[in-house]
């Protein structure tokens, strides 16, 4: 049988850049992994990544999130968002923040879409959430936005890669 | 850092920043099952082939449940109950985090909130490694990922997330999967995908 995991498309930031999208994303497969390591571009007191699918800005996102942060563990839910914000962290100096999305049947056309996720910042937290797109629209592009309190973006190194996986 | 490989010519990478894609050496689709226009009470995987060295399962599934956003499924493998299965994990929901854990069940029973509903609107995920699924000196370990979220709670419900692992407590090889929803049947478009990962 055919390998059925395929590289899509990557993007490495060379120069600081507020963010990074992914389009004309082939309906051709079952699932999506989007595979991060991010840092902001300056040290900030915060810094998170938020995911939108196909442009989509409405409050149509939510997610259920577990993280544990120094000797805390913490579960909450987030409701009627204007995007997925995954993580929280890094804000450390040369430490960046690994983030791996499983995306759920992303292509088709009649339910919600459901995204695992799983975030490792080695400064600041580890997390597990999942969440949903309520929209039954395939999903054609992923737009990845840093969330920094310096607003100065993704830094060089950067990285974005997405795989499709194919079902028999 | 990415590795060549003289002997086959190939060059692989890691996922580390700056490497070229990950390309796994052998991910293979062996069988994918989603439920049709009338809901079924479980999901079924037979015939599995012993040419892989570990599979993994990656789930799509909702249960049509009147009133809760939640629902609950089983595993089982190779037709056993007994005493064969253990499992634990962590599980975040609402503001709730804690453990679970049992040591001598019928069934690979997944976290108490592990399945969407039709009532919730959502499905859940899963992702589900078995890990050298036909050693027969081993008992065999699953672990995995599972969650679903339906914009805050559903008949006092809310959405959850598990980081899960447990065990076939058997040197078999695992030849069947079977997966039963407990409240309800699997709905449209649930879909259980079957991928067989090879080492060199």
């Amino acid at each position: 049988m055919p390998n059925t995991y395929e590289p899509i498309a990557t993007t490495t930031v060379t120069t600081a850049s507020p963010a990074v999208t992914f389009s004309n994303i082939p309906g051709t497969y079952t699932d999506l992994i989007l595979v991060v390591s991010v840092r902001a571009n300056s040290t900030p007191t915060s810094f998170g990544t938020g995911i939108r699918f196909n442009g989509d800005t409405g409050t149509n996102y939510s997610r259920t999130v577990f993280y544990g942060s120094g000797s805390s563990a913490v579960a909450f839910s987030d409701t009627n968002q204007t995007r997925f914000f995954v993580s929280s962290g890094p804000t450390a100096a040369s430490t960046f923040n690994l983030i791996r999305l499983n995306i759920m049947n992303y292509s088709n056309s009649v339910k919600y879409k459901m995204v695992l996720a799983r975030n490792d910042d080695i400064s600041d937290v580890t997390s597990i959430s999942a969440a949903s797109w309520r929209s039954n629209n395939a999903i054609t592009s992923i737009t990845i936005t840093p969330f920094d309190d310096n607003s100065t973006g993704f830094a060089t190194g950067s990285s974005f890669t997405i795989y499709g996986i194919k079902a028999a | 850092m990415a590795v060549v490989s003289i002997k086959n010519k190939l060059r692989r990478g890691n996922l580390l920043v700056g490497n070229d894609p990950y390309i796994p050496n052998s991910y293979e689709s062996i069988a994918t099952v989603t439920v049709g226009g009338t809901s079924q009470a479980s999901i079924e995987l037979t015939s599995i082939p012993s040419t892989y060295t570990h599979l993994q399962l990656r789930c799509y599934l909702q249960a049509d449940r009147a009133t809760y956003g939640m629902g609950e499924f089983e595993m089982t493998v190779n037709g056993a109950g007994g005493t064969n299965y253990s499992r634990h994990g962590i599980v975040g929901y609402g503001s709730v985090n804690t453990g679970y854990w049992g040591t001598a069940n019928a069934a690979y029973i997944f976290a108490d909130r592990g399945l969407g509903t039709n009532t919730g609107g959502t499905y859940a995920g899963l992702v589900i490694d078995i890990l050298d699924y036909k050693n027969s000196n081993k008992f065999k370990t699953i672990r995995g990922i599972q969650g679903v979220d339906f914009n805050g709670s559903v008949g006092g419900y809310y959405g959850a997330v598990n980081l899960f692992s447990g065990a076939y407590k058997s040197t078999d090889t695992i030849s069947s999967i079977k997966f039963t929803s407990v409240y309800g049947n699997f709905t449209q478009y649930s879909q259980v995908a079957l991928y067989g990962i090879k080492v060199a």
